[in-house]
């Protein structure tokens, strides 16, 4: 078990400790016993191995890996999840599983395949195609914005956006009230 | 240290920012001081968990998992329970109470209370204030005016550190500052705009307890210049601000004089008939629920004003059946709290080419200016309100792939986004009042605190005149897409509750006389909130602060007399 760990360890090694062993959300590989489960330990929601897969697909095209790193790299679809599982009321949570199942049935319309395999144009038409829909109420939209938005602070809260993009101060030691902006 | 005896001098109870600040009186003039804190003990840089911790590193970014908040929903509801400072709160669910009607009780259980917590805004009372109650009729006079703790102000001030700006407004007197911070752009233009437009009105630099530029005795406490960093409720590793973690209680170890008992719950004081006052007081232990008894010359009850009234109403005797000193069954009665409840907001198009650089632990403030100098609407008191304006980045969050983010990794300026929140004072009646559960108790077999405390007409009335204010000044102003809002919270998340053991002139009427004393108890002396006749608008705990160091003089002066 410990070689599996350290093997899961060393692929998240760009992440450190985004998914360390706090606050309940634990790394177990996927090495161990069932297969079908997920890579971290949700307490509250229920997701499959190839529905965390299809999330970090979805991250990744949401937020892909430019000059800067992108989703998949942040492993910004577990922070989604921990963020989901954790820090959501039952009613979120139910209507987020009910898009991402709506998510995987507009996936396999579209051309028969899952988000995962899909091509990069594909997947890029899926997502254009969730956001062109003008009806903001479905569970569908609610998945989507969600993600989004979590995918979003992943990366604005991350050690890497702010060092690098928009520095954060812990010790600013100054405030000037009114300087060029 | 400890006196095998378990007798000392004084005995205070509760080691928060008046607890604190008793020690240090007692124990700098020799006296042999027990202070019990019924929380876990908090000591300074030590016990700061994540004063350095960066955003990232909170697992969930600094909100509370839902699972907390649904086990905890009164503490939920306080702006500073966050993952960076929820283990300085009281969860709910553990130190459970009453509400007879709806109240948000918000503590802070460990070394240092709330005063780890508090937003360290600090404003004296003025004359105004203290005549409040006399000139407007209601509550009871107070036994003391302003000039009584004029120079306790300055005393405390220069202990503390308090950074502010000579405004030379009557109705809050100047004290002794550091210097002040800027303002933002659009604070001055705000300030400069009131001050030209609307006679008796100020929006000033919100005065607070922070070492802008420290003082010889505040490098001798071992406190250097605050940083700015905004991450007080966190503890600070400078001691930039005042706590009484950073402040009184190492000043009063160093004495040698102190003694610190962490996780002892105060049952009782005990009264003795036979010399007419109090000996001493009756604990259990936090953990083991084992009883001990320590005795005192003199008891200093700062527990916080709602668990000051619960002691002492749990300090029953043959003499006093009904609470510690209260013959006159006014205890846990004239219960006031500050009215918190609206807002007003709105952006600003003006000095968009400027911008603000670092972080302030402060912005404006605007003192009270209804009812001043005389009655003038048709609510008794007023409200004072912070003031803020502020711009930061503007979050583009357009789109998804590498249009997002592009997006993303720009840093346009948004608009200023201007704020105001109320500070009302409410008025004490008998109707507002806290009593001991008759059936439920709590762990460590001290009956549940029952609270019914309640908004009245001139709160509402009170509410509608500062978004009428607010708002017209705003628009007068030149700011836009105004908004108002009325939380309609329940009392208590102002965190301000005040009364129930009030100073007064009439043993018929009141509690404590004009030194902190209980009237038929004269060596049990309170300071903390629970002592407030009237609420004012003032960020109470600078006048805590004051009323404690004057109290302990006093009493110490009494003990020398042989008096107590």
């Amino acid at each position: 078990m410990l070689n599996c760990c350290m093997t899961h360890l060393k692929r998240r090694e760009a992440i450190k400790q985004l998914f360390c062993i706090t606050a309940g959300v634990a790394l177990i590989p996927s090495c161990m016993s069932d297969r079908s489960k997920a890579a971290i330990l949700l307490k509250n929601i229920k997701i499959s191995a190839e529905e965390e897969a299809m999330l970090a697909a979805l991250c990744e095209t949401i937020l892909p890996k430019t000059d800067t790193p992108g989703a998949k790299e942040l492993s910004s679809h577990l922070f989604v999840l921990t963020m989901v599982d954790e820090c959501r009321k039952k009613e979120d949570q139910q209507q987020f599983i009910s898009g991402m199942k709506s998510f995987q049935d507009k996936c396999q319309s579209y051309k028969g395949k899952d988000f995962t395999s899909s091509t990069p144009d594909d997947k890029k038409a899926i997502v254009e195609s969730i956001i062109a829909d003008k009806d903001d109420s479905t569970d569908l939209k609610y998945f989507f914005k969600t993600v989004k938005g979590l995918t979003i602070q992943s990366y604005t809260a991350s050690e890497f956006f702010m060092t690098k993009v928009q520095v954060y101060e812990l010790i600013p030691g100054r405030y000037h009230g009114c300087v060029p902006a | 240290m400890g006196n095998t005896n378990n007798k000392f001098d004084v005995i205070v109870i509760g080691s928060g920012l008046s607890g604190g600040w008793a020690a240090k009186e007692f124990t700098e003039k020799g006296l042999k001081t027990l202070v019990l804190e019924r929380g876990p003990e908090v000591k300074h840089l030590r016990d700061y968990p994540t004063t350095n911790m960066m955003p990232w590193e909170f697992p969930h970014r600094n909100e509370m998992p839902q699972a907390v908040k649904d086990a905890n929903p009164v503490i939920s509801k306080c702006y500073a329970f966050r993952e960076d400072a929820a283990h300085f709160f009281v969860k709910d669910n553990e130190h459970p109470y009453t509400q007879e009607k709806p109240f948000d009780w918000i503590r802070g259980y460990q070394t240092g209370g709330k005063s780890l917590m508090w937003a360290r805004q600090t404003q004296r009372w003025s004359p105004f204030d203290f005549e409040g109650p006399a000139r407007d009729g209601f509550a009871v006079d107070w036994p003391i005016r302003y000039k009584d703790l004029a120079s306790w102000y300055s005393y405390v001030e220069k202990f503390a550190g308090i950074s502010g700006n000579r405004d030379n407004i009557p109705s809050l007197p100047d004290g002794e500052f550091l210097p002040s911070l800027e303002l933002s752009c659009v604070e001055n233009y705000f300030s400069d705009f009131v001050k030209k437009n609307f006679e008796g009105r100020h929006v000033i630099y919100g005065r607070c307890a922070h070492l802008t530029v420290p003082q010889k005795i505040h490098l001798e406490q071992g406190r250097a210049q605050c940083q700015k960093r905004n991450l007080c409720q966190r503890g600070c590793p400078f001691g930039g601000y005042f706590s009484s973690n950073s402040v009184t209680l190492p000043w009063a170890e160093k004495t040698g004089n102190l003694t610190m008992i962490s996780g002892a719950v105060v049952h009782s004081i005990m009264y003795d008939e036979k010399t007419g006052k109090a000996s001493g007081v009756a604990v259990i232990d936090a953990k083991t629920h084992k009883a001990t008894e320590y005795f005192a010359r003199v008891i200093f009850v700062n527990a916080a004003a709602l668990n000051t009234n619960l002691i002492l109403l749990n300090s029953t005797s043959k003499r006093f059946p009904n609470g510690l000193g209260n013959d006159n069954g006014l205890l846990g009665k004239y219960m006031a709290f500050h009215n918190y409840r609206a807002r007003v907001s709105g952006k600003y198009d003006g000095f968009l080419d400027k911008t603000t650089d670092g972080r302030s632990h402060t912005s404006a403030y605007i003192p009270r200016f209804r009812n001043v100098e005389k009655q003038e609407t048709d609510f008794l008191r007023g409200y004072a309100a912070g003031f803020s304006a502020n711009r930061g980045i503007k979050r583009n969050t357009d789109g998804f792939g590498e249009a997002l983010k592009n997006n993303l990794d720009k840093k346009e300026m948004g608009p200023w986004n201007v704020g105001s929140h109320m500070m009302g004072e409410t008025i004490p009646k008998e109707s507002n009042y806290v009593a001991l559960d008759k059936n439920k108790k709590d762990e460590w077999g001290m009956p549940l605190l029952s609270i019914s405390i309640d908004y009245d007409d001139n709160d509402e009335k009170m509410v509608k005149d500062y978004q009428e204010q607010m708002t017209m000044m705003f628009e007068k102003a030149g700011f836009q897409d105004i908004t108002t809002t009325d939380s309609k919270q329940a009392p208590g998340l102002d965190i301000h509750e005040m009364g129930g053991v009030r100073m007064g002139h009439d043993t018929n009427t009141s509690m404590l006389n004009k030194w902190n004393q209980l009237h038929e108890c004269k060596n049990v002396f309170v300071t903390d909130g629970a002592c407030m006749t009237s609420t004012s608008t003032q960020n109470p705990s600078l006048t805590y602060m004051a009323l404690t160091a004057r109290a302990a003089d006093y009493a110490m002066s009494e003990m020398k007399k042989g008096n107590l």
